[in-house]
């Protein structure tokens, strides 16, 4: 069964979905374009096996909310333009990650309130979804992963983003599609829902309280014992894979959608000996 | 201009059309467009749950609950404030108080001093010697396990407040379920007294390291006498 | 815990006692005027401070959430706390003309105050044509906000506090950290030699040492006991003012706020103009969710209505009653149309008790009198975003406060939007529209006072190489095939503060951007319609 928790369910903005379409649009985000790649084969991977054509404009670049959430509109804007048009044609628009998702779906309109192309960014923000609010509301992926090839044991602590949570009330959707994964237990860390301290140029802004709050999150999630950790965020596996590491406590992260798509087709990247795995391969030092 | 005209003015210059679809233009103040959004009732209690519910909140507020009779409840609360080792206690002029100071005086009277006040006692009194302060409530709230006090000629504000002991007396039927069914229902005064109370407990604070302490400023001790046959 | 000390050890102990609080003190007050950044970095090295702030907002976190079981009635409930309010605000002027016609009527004498300053001033006004010289203090966010505690001691007027919380933060010499828990960020051992150093009793004694909370309740008890009965005059805040009825509303659960306006003569009460709601019933929703929201109860222990001063026949009750309006900023706040929110608040605390950062660095870091989520939204809105825009910067942008305000404020939104007026372009001199009366001013107070040239170049640069899709190539080519720099030691120093406390992140080998084509996915949509903007590989 679809999962909607209560939270989703209580959401004040309780979204319609479209029957399967045809064709959907990826926003890759500007963060696994260039650090999670696989990230976004993946999904487009997934998406093509459900028989959805997928179009990447080659145009896309980034949603823009670096610049928003300084409070440099003007520069968002420009950005977001180029994206207005990357995505024009009437089909949705799948989104890599929970924060980009929620600065389409829900600040595009306020950006673009009062300028000449606001009705196309209304029209945007109303065909986005993130990855596995699409994946689950629409495609209802989570129920058909029993036949996943790789079956083997893997504990795995998922971390929400504040954005997929609070944003765009997806969590349960999130754990959906990885509790309903055969062989993986979800482990859950210590103050699960508290943020880890990325917030984007937060971490730099306020260098300090963010290091505090990722140190917190690392260790909660260190103490789980889990083998993998994943997000369907980057910011956010970034800052607590790189303060592990920094610890000398790496973990393998792995964004949402490459963990469906590797145990679905039995080629875990973090398994010795297999090829694929060097192209994921993050631990420190590694230059492969 | 000065200050009222000005602030008044900045903010009338600056309201935006009422955004509530229900409120006529020319009657902004209307209300019923809220009353319509509201839903039942913040909690369902069911009438036969008032009572236990009330008690219960009382006491998870470590205030005392009696229940008592019409008949008995003097001579109960008598018996109590010896054993207690109350020497001066307050009341206001009233009824109820009259038959307290009645039975006072038949249980044991020499080690009770009590007085129904009719003038304005002295602060050093008030703060120093009253050990005791009785009060009548007219209403209760169960969602809350709250007394409604009016104050008044006949209630003076001190006496649920200053003596280390309070003790208020209330009717069962006057319980109703809450502070929202109490103003829908329009049992508040329509001339509110100078000042009315809700009153959920003893004195408490949690403000040194989260921790309890009752006897804050009020009073240490709440106990209720309920009525159960009024 | 027992404190066996002989009378000798006991008189240096409190005179070291005293030295160390009046060193702790001084170093608060320094740390008040620096930096926010110093603020918030000191605090997390205080590991007994952390300890306070983590341990309090976990506790008040689950209260709440004991007292909320069901979501969906949350939610509904929400839903009607934030009706209650923004009705109060669509007819503000109004309702507050209301207010004031029906509290004068009940004997109740309102003033209108436009600043901080004139707020002080009227009250000063008001305890001097009364000979009141010593003044009993309820609970009152606005009256720290205003700073009257050090207008009026400055003219010779004791003003005491009589909540326990601020009666301790009074006794250190420091400001509240927490607009519901004034002294959250001291332990049981900090209150204990504060009081045992500070404290007087009303025959000038000693309050002797004890960390039992009980006894250090009961001894500060009897100190303001002794307040309540002798004080000239006592001032309180208002939590909500009904317009209908002319009814003043103070919750509570010590008693200070019904000691401090009923015992004295003449009792002033000061609030924000934002909190009048029009009618009574619109109070009981308000406060459950205020009580719930703030200390997860029910109801405090006290409710206290009011609505004038004695009447002939009243055996006790104030002679006078006053009621002083504050605006200090808050009709500008009601004329901007995005941050009009702000004076939702209830001042329940909820935000500051969910915020991740907040239970990081705690109260003082803000230094303003209201810290965490809504301080940030606040106060550079009534002081200026040239003095407290810096502290925008220290939100993650999480989202929890929004989600535990009682009446949907959207908290992250408004920082967002406070971080876009710090760095607006339109700069406007903070004096000039200060003075502004009869037009509407939408602009906050300092626009535009943190816009740097070098973020500006930075954003600015940054678009430039998104908007358009071949410097946007070259941009994730050059971090693709030059990833191993990503690796060098250079590269953390440059990168830093990231690389303080985490590894460098490594680009890819190659972009989605590249895979995607080299994979042959289509760039275009083909419809059967041909897409005239499509766009261009």
């Amino acid at each position: 069964m679809t999962q909607h928790n209560t939270t989703v369910a209580a959401s004040r903005h309780q979204r319609v979905y479209p029957p399967k379409p045809e064709a959907v649009y990826l926003l890759g985000t500007c963060l696994v374009d260039s650090f999670y790649p696989e990230a976004g084969m993946d999904a487009i991977a997934l998406l093509q096996h459900a028989g959805i054509e997928v179009i990447f404009p080659q145009s896309q670049s980034c949603c823009g909310q670096p610049a928003y959430n300084s409070g440099y509109d003007e520069q968002a804007r420009a950005v977001a333009r180029t994206q207005l048009q990357a995505f024009a044609a009437d089909i949705p628009v799948v989104v890599m990650m929970g924060s980009c998702a929620g600065m389409v779906h829900k600040e595009y309109p306020k950006l673009f309130a009062g300028q000449p192309e606001e009705a196309a960014a209304i029209a945007l923000a109303a065909r986005s979804y993130e990855f596995s609010e699409f994946m689950v509301n629409v495609l209802q992926l989570e129920q058909q992963l029993a036949q996943a090839e790789d079956q083997s044991p893997l504990t795995v602590a998922l971390h929400t983003s504040c954005s997929a949570r609070r944003g765009m009330g997806v969590a349960a959707e999130h754990k959906a599609l990885v509790e309903n994964l055969p062989g993986v237990q979800v482990v859950e860390p210590e103050r699960v829902a508290e943020c880890c301290g990325f917030g984007g140029t937060f971490a730099v802004k306020q260098g300090d309280i963010s290091a505090a709050m990722a140190a917190d999150k690392a260790n909660a999630i260190a103490a789980t014992g889990c083998q993998r950790l994943v997000s369907g965020d980057c910011g956010c596996l970034m800052n607590i894979s790189g303060t592990l590491d920094r610890q000398e406590r790496a973990l393998p992260v792995q964004h949402l959608a490459s963990l469906l798509y590797t145990r679905l087709n039995g080629n875990d990247p973090f398994q010795v000996g297999q090829k694929r795995s060097q192209q994921y391969n993050k631990k420190s030092g590694d230059k492969a | 201009m000065n200050s009222r005209e000005r602030i008044l003015q900045r903010l009338y210059a600056s309201q935006t059309p009422a955004q509530n679809p229900g409120q006529k233009p020319g009657n902004r103040s209307q209300t019923t467009g809220i009353q319509a959004e509201h839903a039942a009732g913040w909690t369902q209690l069911a009438q036969s749950e008032w009572l236990a519910s009330f008690k219960q909140n009382l006491l998870d507020n470590h205030a005392e609950v009696i229940e008592t009779t019409t008949a008995s409840w003097a001579t109960e609360l008598a018996q109590q404030l010896t054993a207690r080792g109350v020497k001066r206690l307050l009341s206001g002029e009233h009824e109820q108080g009259q038959v307290l100071l009645n039975a006072l005086a038949e249980h044991q009277a020499a080690a009770v001093d009590a007085s129904l006040l009719t003038e304005p006692l002295s602060k050093e009194e008030l703060f120093t010697a009253a050990d005791a302060g009785f009060s009548v409530a007219s209403a209760g709230l169960a969602e809350t396990g709250s007394l409604l006090v009016e104050t008044g000629p006949q209630e003076p504000r001190a006496l649920s407040l200053v003596p280390p002991l309070n003790i208020i007396l209330l009717n069962a039927s006057a319980i109703t379920a809450s502070f929202l069914t109490l103003v829908q229902a329009q049992k508040l005064p329509a001339q509110l007294p100078t000042n009315v109370l809700l009153i959920s407990g003893p004195s408490k604070t949690a403000d040194i390291q989260q921790t309890l302490a009752y006897g804050a400023h009020g009073p240490k001790e709440l106990i209720v006498l309920l009525l159960t046959d009024a | 815990m027992s404190q066996k000390i002989a009378s000798d050890s006991m008189h240096i102990n409190i005179e070291q006692l005293q030295q160390e609080l009046n060193v702790e003190q001084r170093e608060f007050n320094e740390l008040q005027q620096r930096h926010f950044k110093v603020r918030a970095k000191m605090a997390l090295e205080n590991e007994a401070l952390r300890k306070s702030f983590r341990g309090a907002s976990d506790f008040l976190m689950g209260k709440r959430k004991a007292v909320f079981p069901d979501e969906g009635a949350l939610s509904a409930l929400r839903d009607r706390g934030e009706a209650i309010r923004q009705h109060s605000l669509a007819n503000l002027p109004e309702l507050l003309e209301r207010l004031e016609k029906n509290l004068t009527a009940n004997g109740v004498q309102v003033h209108w105050a436009e600043t901080a300053d004139e707020a002080c001033t009227i009250i000063h006004d008001i305890l001097t044509a009364n000979n009141a010289r010593t003044v009993v203090k309820g609970k009152s966010m606005v009256t720290e906000e205003i700073e009257l505690n050090h207008f009026l001691e400055a003219r010779g007027i004791e003003c005491l506090e009589s909540d326990m919380g601020e009666y301790l933060v009074q006794l250190a010499g420091e400001t509240p950290s927490h607009i519901i828990m004034p002294a959250i960020h001291k332990n049981k051992a900090q209150i204990a030699r504060l009081m045992h150093a500070r404290a007087q009793t009303s025959d000038g004694s000693q309050v002797p040492y004890t960390e039992d909370v009980d006894e250090l309740i009961g001894n500060a008890r009897a100190i303001l006991r002794d307040k309540f009965m002798r004080a000239d005059a006592g001032i309180s805040g208002v939590n909500m003012a009904v317009a209908n009825t002319g009814t003043l509303c103070l919750v509570e659960n010590e008693g200070n706020g019904r000691m401090t306006t009923t015992m004295p003569k003449l009792h002033i009460a000061v609030t924000g103009i934002e909190k009048v709601v029009e009618d009574f019933s619109h109070v009981p929703e308000l406060l459950t969710l205020l009580t719930r929201s703030a200390t997860g109860q029910k109801i405090s222990t006290y409710f206290n209505m009011i609505s004038g001063p004695k009447k002939a026949g009243e055996l006790d009750g104030p002679e006078q009653v006053h009621l002083v309006l504050v605006d200090n900023g808050r009709s500008r706040i009601f004329s901007h149309p995005v941050l009009k929110p702000t004076l939702q608040c209830i001042r329940c605390g909820a935000c500051m008790n969910h915020c991740p950062v907040y239970a990081r660095v705690g109260g003082h870091a803000y230094g303003s009198t209201y810290p965490g989520p809504i301080g940030q939204v606040v106060t550079p809105q009534i002081a200026g975003l040239e003095k407290h825009g810096d502290m925008l910067s220290a939100c993650s942008l999480n989202g929890a406060c929004g989600e535990a305000c009682p009446v949907r404020i959207p908290l992250p939104e408004l920082i967002r939007e406070l971080r876009a007026e710090a760095v607006s372009p339109q700069f406007t001199d903070a004096a000039a529209v200060s003075t502004a009366t009869a037009t509407a001013v939408q602009e906050v107070m300092g626009r535009g006072a943190k816009r740097t040239l070098g973020e500006s170049l930075i954003w600015r640069g940054w678009a430039l190489t998104h908007r358009f899709a071949p410097l946007y190539r070259i941009m994730t080519t050059a971090m693709t095939r030059g990833r191993g720099l990503f690796r060098s030691k250079a590269a953390a120093a440059l990168l830093s503060p990231w690389t303080d406390s985490r590894s460098t992140p490594q680009p890819a080998r190659r972009s989605l951007h590249e895979l995607a084509k080299a994979r042959g996915v289509a760039g275009q949509y083909q419809n059967n319609t041909a897409d005239k903007r499509g766009d261009n590989a």
